[in-house]
């Protein structure tokens, strides 16, 4: 038998150098600091060989770390998660909203959180996992000893689940569900059909209809109707899918008919096209969700539109 | 009228495919291009108004220049500081007297058993970084998660496996 093990602060900080110079972002004062703390004393220099032996007896050693766990492929973007999404609007536009909201009362009595038109809302999940709520979406959060599971009401949502928790995370909306087995993805949910698409990991998608489901990763999407199966979409770039969560709108080769709709979910008062607008060039861009009003103007130069603002928010398209 | 950085932002849509090569010329590769891409897509968010940039394709293709040369230079000096840090890290030890090193057989034993049992995923994160030659920060953009959460993971790793070093 040996002595219970004492807490040796020394230790501890030989092994915080071990990992800081293994990370391969080390500060240079910071490895200066190292030099100074391994100079300073004897048995620094003891405690640091001890724990730097650790780290090299590790070598050719990979198996014993093995896992069954998918690692994802793609590096993830570093500027997708840096850009917070502005939520500004969301004061201004409250008393339009609730308006606006009225006539779908029943999602409103069942959600547990919803997101405002020009909003878009970060939830910290009661496990710790994030969901992010696009303008207008609305989720209720049923979790339970079984299962972690978000009824996505309306509109569209992004989730980043936490493993840490046993029970499997479900996104449930219209008649299917989509289950975590890796780490990001968004869940997308029209009037009668729900659209998904994969930044990170891996998820697995199932309806009543398909047997199996459809396995989706990085950057692969699937859409499935109220009651259908599951059917693969064209990949997605992994910056387009849910950029609204980095307050962007992102438009990509969309008719101006489409660009449009998609612009105006972010305004709070209504946007009225009054000019035909099919037959025209395909629209591309990126817009800030905060400036939806900015983006309609962009849009109307394209498509050599009028724009006329009307009290109220209305906004008025025509040629 | 559009905002400059709307117009840019829409500029740099539509000439992404060129600035990448054009950036990949710089900093080497086109992944490190897209990233550059990136940054300077965040850059653009933050232009003011005043003044109206008036030549805005050389405004872009300035900018992104600049980035990447930035870039390159800090990539430059980050690796000098990794090669010494590599250095002091897989310095060769004191000999070890042969009654050691049958101890640390045994030693090593304990902590590979422990490390098959480390929980995901702390056991996914440690194996990218140690044995696959990725940077916390590379870790850290897979998985798209923070580095000090990589960090967090590696530190509980060997936590884990100088516990059962040490518990012989």
């Amino acid at each position: 038998m040996t002595l219970p093990q004492q807490i040796d602060p020394v230790a501890d900080q030989a092994g915080h150098w071990v990992v800081r110079l293994a990370s391969g972002d080390i500060g240079a004062a910071e490895l200066d600091a190292f030099k100074v703390w391994l100079a300073d004393a004897p048995e620094h220099r003891a405690a640091f060989d001890r724990e730097r032996a650790l780290w090299q007896s590790l070598e050719g050693s990979k198996a014993a770390f093995a896992s069954a766990l998918p690692v994802p492929h793609r590096r993830v973007r570093k500027w997708a998660r840096t850009v917070t999404p502005r939520r500004s609007l969301a004061a201004a536009a409250a008393a339009v909203i609730v308006a606006f909201l009225a006539p779908d009362v029943a999602v409103t009595l069942r959600a547990d959180a919803l997101a405002g038109t020009g909003e878009v809302r970060t939830i910290t999940l009661p496990d710790g996992s994030t969901a992010m709520l696009d303008s207008g979406a609305a989720i209720a959060i049923r979790f339970g000893s079984a299962e972690r599971r978000i009824d996505l009401l309306r509109g569209q949502a992004w989730f980043e689940v936490r493993h840490l928790d046993p029970r499997p995370f479900r996104v449930a909306a219209l008649s299917g569900v989509t289950q975590d087995v890796g780490t990001a993805f968004e869940v997308s949910r029209g009037s009668d059909a729900v659209t998904i698409g994969v930044t990170q990991g891996v998820v697995r998608v199932t309806t009543p209809e398909g047997r199996n489901g459809v396995r989706l990763s990085v950057q692969q999407r699937a859409r499935y109707a109220e009651g259908g199966m599951v059917h693969r979409l064209a990949p997605g770039m992994a910056n387009s899918i849910a950029a609204w969560r980095r307050g962007l709108i992102v438009i990509d080769e969309r008719p101006l008919s489409d660009a449009i709709a998609e612009v105006a979910r972010y305004r709070a008062g209504p946007t009225l096209t009054f000019a035909d607008t099919s037959g025209g060039a395909k629209i591309s861009g990126v817009f800030r969700i905060a400036a939806p009003d900015e983006a309609l103007e962009a849009l109307a130069q394209m498509g050599g539109l009028r724009i006329t603002s009307l009290p109220g928010g209305i906004v008025i398209l025509r040629r | 009228m559009p905002t400059n950085a709307v117009a840019l932002s829409r500029l740099l849509v539509a000439e992404r495919l060129s600035l990448v090569r054009r950036l990949a010329r710089i900093v080497g590769s086109e992944s490190l291009a897209e990233d550059v891409t990136q940054s300077l897509y965040l850059r653009l968010q933050r232009l003011k108004d005043d003044p109206p940039i008036l030549n805005q394709r050389s405004f872009l293709f300035r900018l992104a220049s600049n980035l990447a040369v930035d870039y390159v230079r800090a990539e430059q000096s980050q690796a000098r500081r990794n090669a010494e840090a590599h250095a002091l890290l897989w310095a060769e030890p004191e000999a070890l007297d042969p009654e050691r090193t049958t101890a640390s057989c045994l030693e090593l034993a304990r902590v590979l058993k422990a490390a098959s049992s480390l929980p995901e995923p702390t056991r996914s994160i440690f194996r990218l970084h140690r044995f696959e030659g990725l940077r916390q920060s590379e870790v850290a953009a897979r998985y798209g998660v923070s580095v000090t959460t990589v960090e967090k993971h590696v530190r509980r790793a060997l936590a884990v496996l100088r516990k059962a070093r040490d518990e012989g």
